[in-house]
């Protein structure tokens, strides 16, 4: 590990260059991939305004993420994708030629911006082919919350009738007892003076289931109607919030994100790379970095010096065979 | 800054070898291969020797097969160690003093021969003791000796020696090119003589530094 380290310092430029070139090899590449076009639909999945939030019986139609759950779930569907297929066809819409139905799955990006809102995002190589894919899922969904929703409305009205019914049902017994009770107390309605509480409970009880059936069919009533004004508009888009395909923008807005990320993961791998390529030259370089590996080797002292010792200082010092000579010979002589 | 950690770290050295033999000290200067700075290393010791420590030197080029040190003092004829060998000169004539204080004996220009003058040389031909009385009390010889692994008589020539110095270039030679270098010394019976290495073009040298 230490010599690595030792490695990595020595040739940094390594590790620079491993990661300038890998990060600019997967920009480059990058731009080699067709631009991607984004249609985004808006869907509005709330449960009208109308319904009563407390009966419990109510089936829970629209929480948002209830739906992007589904909806991640059935763009995997082969049958799904196969009428995708279909309506994209019927549509007109070209398919590119390398352009498979399991794409789909990817193509598609559910999310929710608020509450009740689906927002249906769409990508793929040409414009035409993300709007349509876009505008096949939101008429997808359309469809499908609007038979929902009928099915819904039936089941309000149909619980509705009982409780109408069971109230008449109601009615009619305490209707019966009063009239049973008149007649076996003949001069209960004579008005003698001496309050008669017994009928006194029995007309009040008989009043309330009247007015009781009365509010529920006002209830029934109103629902139908709604429900009917609710349908109508739905189709036209009028009830709920429903934004149709958008046309697609061209994902060259982002496109300096994608290359920032590109490049990112680019210069990580080309990093990592570098210093995979520095542990295996380094665990097989049996060269010598450190004056305590020599030293380890010979066993002896070592010096280190940063370089070649220099020969300046006696490169221009020119001496003559004659004159040392002399100088050998006076030497001698003095000896 | 570079040229004072050369300065202090080859004068160490030279401390740290006079400490060991103060007389008759002849240094070997010696290498695995060639381009490590082994020449250089000696021709600078040389002078470090004469100049900063007052000792008289006499730097002898033994590398018959590549001697560079008559070009870098300068010297204009070619004759050296290899023409006194064969008899056609004498020592002193061949003698230069690029410097008050060091001699410097050329390898020569005939030298085709090297096998038969490194022979020579080792049946102790050199007349260390007219050479001594020469340079007067204290001083040092220095010799630019062949490589070991590089050259076959590197290993041979070092016997002239009474200490060697290794020079191991850093980042470049190989470990095993350093142990075939020692087994070549050890052949010849002198790896006893190795006493220190240099580690040269060492990055982020530090001055003077050496490790035990």
């Amino acid at each position: 590990m230490a010599k690595f380290i030792e490695y990595a310092f020595r040739r940094w430029f390594w590790l620079v260059f491993s990661t300038i070139l890998v990060a600019g090899l997967s920009i480059a590449l990058s731009f080699q991939s067709p631009p991607q076009y984004l249609s985004e639909a808006t869907l509005w999945t709330d449960r009208p305004a109308f319904l009563e939030y407390d009966m419990g019986w109510a089936p829970d139609l629209t929480p948002a993420q209830n739906q992007i759950n589904r909806l991640n779930q059935i763009v995997n569907v082969d049958s799904f994708q196969e009428a995708m297929v279909a309506q994209l066809k019927k549509n007109n819409v070209n398919l590119p030629a390398n352009w498979k139905a399991k794409d789909l799955a990817k193509s598609f990006k559910f999310s929710s911006t608020y509450q009740n809102l689906v927002l249906v995002r769409s990508t793929a190589v040409t414009p035409e082919l993300a709007r349509g894919q876009s505008q096949a899922m939101f008429d997808a969904f359309k469809e499908q919350y609007n038979t929902q929703f009928t099915n819904y409305i039936q089941q309000v009205l149909t619980v509705y009738d009982k409780q109408i019914q069971d109230l008449t049902d109601q009615y009619g017994k305490t209707d019966q007892a009063l009239n049973e009770y008149i007649a076996s107390h003949p001069g209960s309605l004579s008005g003698s003076g001496v309050p008669d509480f017994q009928l006194e409970r029995l007309k009040s009880q008989n009043q309330t289931n009247i007015d009781q059936i009365a509010v529920m069919k006002g209830k029934k009533e109103l629902v139908r109607v709604q429900s009917q004004v609710g349908l109508t508009a739905a189709q036209n888009t009028l009830l709920r919030v429903e934004v149709p395909a958008s046309v697609p923008n061209s994902s060259e807005g982002s496109r300096i994100i994608e290359l920032a990320i590109y490049g990112l993961i680019g210069a990580i791998v080309g990093l990592c790379l570098g210093m995979v390529a520095l542990a295996l030259v380094s665990n097989g370089d049996r060269s010598f970095f450190r004056a305590k590996e020599l030293s380890a080797v010979l066993n002896v002292p070592t010096y280190e010096m940063s370089h070649a010792p220099a020969m300046a200082q006696i490169q221009n010092v020119k001496a003559t065979p004659t004159q040392s000579v002399q100088m050998a010979q006076e030497r001698s002589v003095e000896r | 800054m570079t040229a004072t950690i050369i300065k202090d770290t080859e004068t160490t050295l030279l401390f740290d070898l006079l400490g060991l033999q103060s007389e008759g000290l002849r240094i070997g200067v010696t290498s695995a291969g060639r381009g490590e700075g082994r020449t250089s290393l000696a021709a600078s010791m040389a002078e470090k020797l004469t100049q900063e420590m007052g000792r008289a030197t006499m730097l002898i080029e033994l590398d018959f097969e590549n001697p560079t040190l008559g070009q870098r003092y300068q010297i204009a004829s070619g004759m050296g160690l290899a023409e006194a060998l064969q008899g056609r000169v004498t020592l002193t004539q061949v003698l230069h003093q690029p410097m008050p204080g060091l001699w410097f004996l050329p390898a020569g220009a005939d030298l085709k021969q090297s096998v038969r003058y490194t022979s020579s040389l080792i049946r102790d031909s050199m007349p260390w003791q007219e050479i001594n009385r020469m340079l007067g009390p204290g001083s040092v010889v220095v010799f630019d000796l062949p490589p070991l692994v590089d050259s076959a008589l590197g290993a041979q020539l070092a016997k002239l020696a009474t200490h060697l110095v290794m020079v191991v270039e850093a980042n470049h030679t190989t470990q095993d090119a350093v142990n075939k270098a020692v087994a070549r010394l050890e052949e010849s019976s002198q790896r006893e003589k190795l006493v220190r290495s240099v580690l040269t073009k060492v990055k982020r040298a530090t001055p003077a530094r050496f490790s035990k």
